[in-house]
């Protein structure tokens, strides 16, 4: 075979290995399996929207979440719509907005940009300014609510984005180290005031999407955000990486565990209801929300840098 | 062949008729983590590497 492996459907030269199955795939096969799992999920969703939306990051992910729905176009009757959110983060964000717009107009898909200057008055860099919280932590925080905004803005009631298999059984996994029960509950269905969310690429494992994005051409190299220092989901992915590479399959059982114990349990497990809050009056947990508190300590903290 | 690493740096190794999963892992680096491209096409981590070839290793995990 001189050192070219064939793929196993057809004669085409091969780009990847399934481990588990020991099979191998050609462009074409590749791109073709992971539309195939991205459509099932998304025909579970039913009714399928009018105006169906992406959160669109412009990272790997996000991006190549929209080259498969623009290739499954046909098949999903929904309007497409991108929907960013620009946090404001100096030396990162311009290079992922750019190949973000980038994007949309090379696939010819409405992309909406909502930034926190806008939003909240502050950019993240402006948040995290001798703040004593995690940036990732307020990031979270603010970038679901301005996400939450744009999808209401633009009248979009199912919002996809591009969490992979691999976020998914690490999340899974920490959970469990956790013990969070809540969390595992929490973690998608009611997350959203208007918009429910959907992760199409919850069976897809995070090397085929990055394939499938520089199969695309749609790949580029991009700078990875100053603020990320999430160690323990680092520590929980090379364990997982190294188990898979022993187990093949693992991941794949892990991310689908957590569904199946969601589904299973489905009313059994009583979630907090959820709360207007006091101040926006957006529904969420407690009196007053977290974006609220976020920028009720952001003006007590320019209080007292002023003096007042 | 030459094998370029995900931070930019090069290095020469015997393939000796190996998989590049095989010198990836002597390299201390988990082929899961990495996608293989050769003269700029993808191939699958199990191809037989040559002497003669120059491989670039892609790393998959980032953040967003
Ligand atoms: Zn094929
Ligand atoms: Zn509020």
């Amino acid at each position: 075979m001189e050192g070219k492996p064939v793929c196993s459907h057809c004669s085409g030269r091969a780009v990847y290995l399934d481990r588990e199955s020991g099979t191998h795939l050609c462009s074409q096969h590749l791109k073709e399996s992971v539309q195939a799992r991205v459509l099932n999920r998304i025909i579970q969703e039913k009714p399928l929207p009018d105006k169906f939306g992406v959160a669109f990051s412009g990272g790997k992910d996000s991006t190549a979440l929209l080259a498969v729905l623009v290739a499954l176009k046909e098949k999903i009757p929904s309007r497409l719509i991108a929907l960013t959110v620009d946090e404001g983060i100096g030396g990162y964000r311009e290079e992922t907005i750019r190949h973000a717009r980038d994007v949309c107009s090379r696939l010819n898909v409405e992309h909406r940009i909502i930034t926190f200057p806008d939003l909240f008055g502050l950019s993240l860099d402006d948040f995290m300014k001798n703040s004593s919280r995690k940036a990732c932590t307020i990031c979270g925080i603010l970038r679901r609510r301005a996400l939450e905004v744009l999808a209401d803005q633009e009248g979009v009631h199912l919002l996809a984005t591009g969490h992979n298999q691999d976020d998914h059984a690490q999340t899974t996994l920490m959970n469990a180290f956790s013990a969070d029960i809540k969390k595992v509950f929490a973690g998608s269905g009611r997350t959203s005031q208007f918009a429910r969310r959907i992760k199409p690429f919850a069976a897809v494992s995070e090397r085929e999407v990055t394939l499938y994005a520089i199969l695309s051409d749609l790949f580029i190299d991009l700078p990875e955000c100053p603020y990320a220092s999430d160690a323990f989901r680092g520590e929980v992915r090379r364990l997982l990486n190294r188990f898979e590479q022993e187990h093949p399959g693992s991941m794949r059982n892990l991310a689908h565990a957590e569904e199946e114990i969601r589904s299973r349990l489905k009313g059994k497990v009583q979630l907090q209801p959820l709360e207007n809050c006091k101040v926006c009056g957006w529904s969420g947990s407690g009196e007053i929300c977290q974006v609220c508190t976020v920028l009720k300590e952001q003006k007590n903290k320019n209080n007292s840098s002023t003096g007042q | 062949m030459k094998i370029i690493f995900p931070d930019g740096h090069e290095r020469e190794i015997a393939s000796r008729g190996r998989t590049i999963e095989a010198i990836i892992q002597e390299q201390g680096l988990n082929p899961l983590e990495l996608l293989v491209s050769r003269d700029g096409e993808i191939i699958p981590e199990d191809t037989i590497g040559n002497e003669s070839d120059s491989i670039r290793l892609i790393r998959i995990s980032h953040g967003g």
